[in-house]
This record gives structure tokens, C-alpha cells and sequence, in this order.
């Protein structure tokens, strides 16, 4: 019997769509969740937080989670864009699991040229915000992993 | 038909990504992110040219302009040729106004609930040197007291 329900276990763990989970919504929660309770209050993400009615919650959260200081700066300034550029291009390799050719390295490709363009376009001067070697680094072991892993998981979940 | 729908899904994720990094913009620095410099940060983010004496210019004595850690750290250190540090304790700082001194001297803590005012000559004189009269630091929550401290280095 347990070893019957440990094998419906892992029969539902390599489900596709838990890969999904795993790969795209994991990582894009956890950045949404550092942007919110460890960023500053005057990003635009908490306009619409203040749209939506969820204000006074958020500051709930921000009250009750640890202080910004006690975190490293690349948690919190570095990480949620590395989260940023694997959940993106963890999508593209699932929505193009089952397919291959040059379309399919265009837009796994286009992922990582707006992750990592967008550091080199701060470095020049020609996007807003500050240019952090660290970010350009977490930003390109975030897409090279996700575009080892999501396939790989992808592979198990569908064998 | 077939062929099509990889590229449509794309396309919203692209949009759907996208609308998420937008969302991560600061609407107080002109699309800037809040991205601040550390002890850590780089000599060539360091070197960015300063907006925070730019801003400072272009505010009239009635606004209560915000300038963010990272600007005034980099302007700092491109005025002065080093860095400063700016850091409270206990609570979430990340902006910086404009209007009445509220700066600390070496190890000392300040209770921002008690409305000390302690003022640091070299911390003044950068804050000059920037255009700005005076500089408070503040959190997100008034209703808790909390410390703030600096340190130079």
C-alpha cells in the first residue's frame, strides 16, 4: 500500500504541469514576494497593490516579515531579477518542449537578450536603473539553468 | 494553425513578463528601479552620473522631494570621490526626503520617534555639496519607533 502511494506520488510529481509549477510559478512568486516585502514602497507594483485594495495587507506583511537589513542586498536587488529571467525562460522551454529548430532558439534567445541586455543597456546608460555586475551574472546562471533544467524535468515528467 | 500557437503563447508570455518587470519600476525616479548601491555594489555603478543634485535643483522649498539611498550614494561618491553610508536599523528605510536633519553621528543610534536630531559635519557637508539642505531619513511605518545609524567608511 505505501509503496503503491509512493509511486501515485511520483507519477504526480512528473506531471507536466507540476513541472510548470516548479520551474515558472515558484520562482515568479518568490521574486513577487521579495519585491513586496523587502523592495521599496514607491515601485509601481504597489500602486497597483493600492488599486487592488491589498495595501493595508501588504504593509501587514512588510510589519511582520524580518527587516530589509538582516537580508544580503543581492536577495534583494539581484535574486528577483535572476527569478525573473529563469521563470521566462523556463516558459519558452516548455512552450517549445515538444518542438525544435530555429524558432524555438529565437525565443529561448530573446528571454535572455532582454535579461541580460537590459543590465548591458543600464551599464551604457540607455535603460533606466543601475547596473550591478552581480545581477548580469545571477541573470545569466538563471537562464542557462532553467534552459538545463526545465527540459531535463520535462523529459522525467513526460518518460 | 499548429504551427502558430508556440509563437502566440510566447507572445503572452512575453507580455506577461514584461507587464511584471514594468511593475518592478520606481515611479518616483522617472521609470528608474530602486535598486540601491551597497557596500558591495560595483565601482562602475558607482560612477553613474549623479541625479540627486539634478532633482534637488528642480524642487521648489515646498515640495518634499524623495531622493533614493542609491542616488545619494552615488552622487556621494561622485562628488567626493568615496562612498557614504546611510543605514537604519529595525524598520525599512529605502527613501529619503527632503526636509528637516535627521542624521547621526558615527556608532550613534537615533530614536526617529523622539524627533533627536543629531547632526554629523561630514554628513552635512556632503549633503551640501549635493545641494540639499538637509536630509531626513525615514521608514515605512511611523507608528513604531526605530533607529537609524550611519557609519562612514
Amino acid at each position: 500500500m505505501a509503496a503503491l502511494t509512493t509511486s501515485n506520488a511520483i507519477s504526480w510529481v512528473r506531471h507536466p504541469f507540476i513541472v510548470f509549477v516548479a520551474h515558472v510559478i515558484i520562482p515568479t512568486l518568490l521574486g513577487a514576494t521579495i519585491y513586496t516585502c523587502w523592495r521599496s514602497t514607491t515601485l509601481l507594483v504597489f500602486r497597483w497593490y493600492d488599486i487592488a485594495g491589498l495595501t493595508g495587507m501588504v504593509h501587514s506583511i512588510r510589519n511582520v516579515v524580518p527587516s530589509a537589513h538582516a537580508l544580503p542586498c543581492w536577495f534583494r536587488f539581484s535574486l528577483p531579477d535572476a527569478l525573473w529571467v529563469y521563470s521566462f525562460t523556463a516558459t519558452m522551454c516548455y512552450i517549445w518542449a515538444d518542438r525544435d529548430g530555429v524558432w524555438k532558439r529565437v525565443w529561448t534567445g530573446a528571454v535572455v537578450l532582454l535579461g541580460v541586455g537590459g543590465e548591458v543597456g543600464q551599464a551604457v546608460g540607455v535603460v533606466p536603473g543601475t547596473f550591478d555586475f552581480v545581477d548580469l551574472v545571477l541573470c545569466v546562471l538563471a537562464g542557462l539553468a532553467a534552459a538545463f533544467a526545465t527540459p531535463r524535468s520535462l523529459r522525467r515528467a513526460c518518460a | 494553425m499548429r504551427n502558430l500557437k508556440p509563437h502566440i503563447l510566447s507572445l503572452i508570455a512575453l507580455v506577461i513578463f514584461i507587464f511584471l518587470a514594468v511593475g518592478s519600476q520606481d515611479t518616483n525616479r522617472s521609470g528608474s528601479s530602486d535598486q540601491t548601491s551597497s557596500s558591495t555594489a560595483s565601482p562602475k555603478s558607482q560612477s553613474s552620473p549623479p541625479e540627486a543634485p539634478r532633482q534637488a535643483r528642480q524642487l521648489s522649498p515646498e515640495e518634499r522631494a524623495r531622493v533614493s539611498y542609491a542616488k545619494l550614494y552615488q552622487a556621494a561618491y561622485k562628488k567626493l570621490g568615496r562612498p557614504i553610508s546611510v543605514q537604519a536599523t529595525g524598520e525599512r528605510y529605502d527613501v529619503m526626503e527632503l526636509s528637516s536633519a535627521l542624521i547621526t553621528e558615527g556608532s550613534h543610534t537615533l530614536d526617529a520617534a523622539r524627533s533627536d536630531t543629531v547632526e554629523c559635519s561630514e554628513c552635512m557637508q556632503i549633503i551640501k555639496k549635493l545641494g540639499f539642505k538637509t536630509l531626513t531619513i525615514r521608514g515605512t511605518n511611523f507608528d513604531e519607533s526605530w533607529d537609524v545609524a550611519h557609519s562612514h567608511f
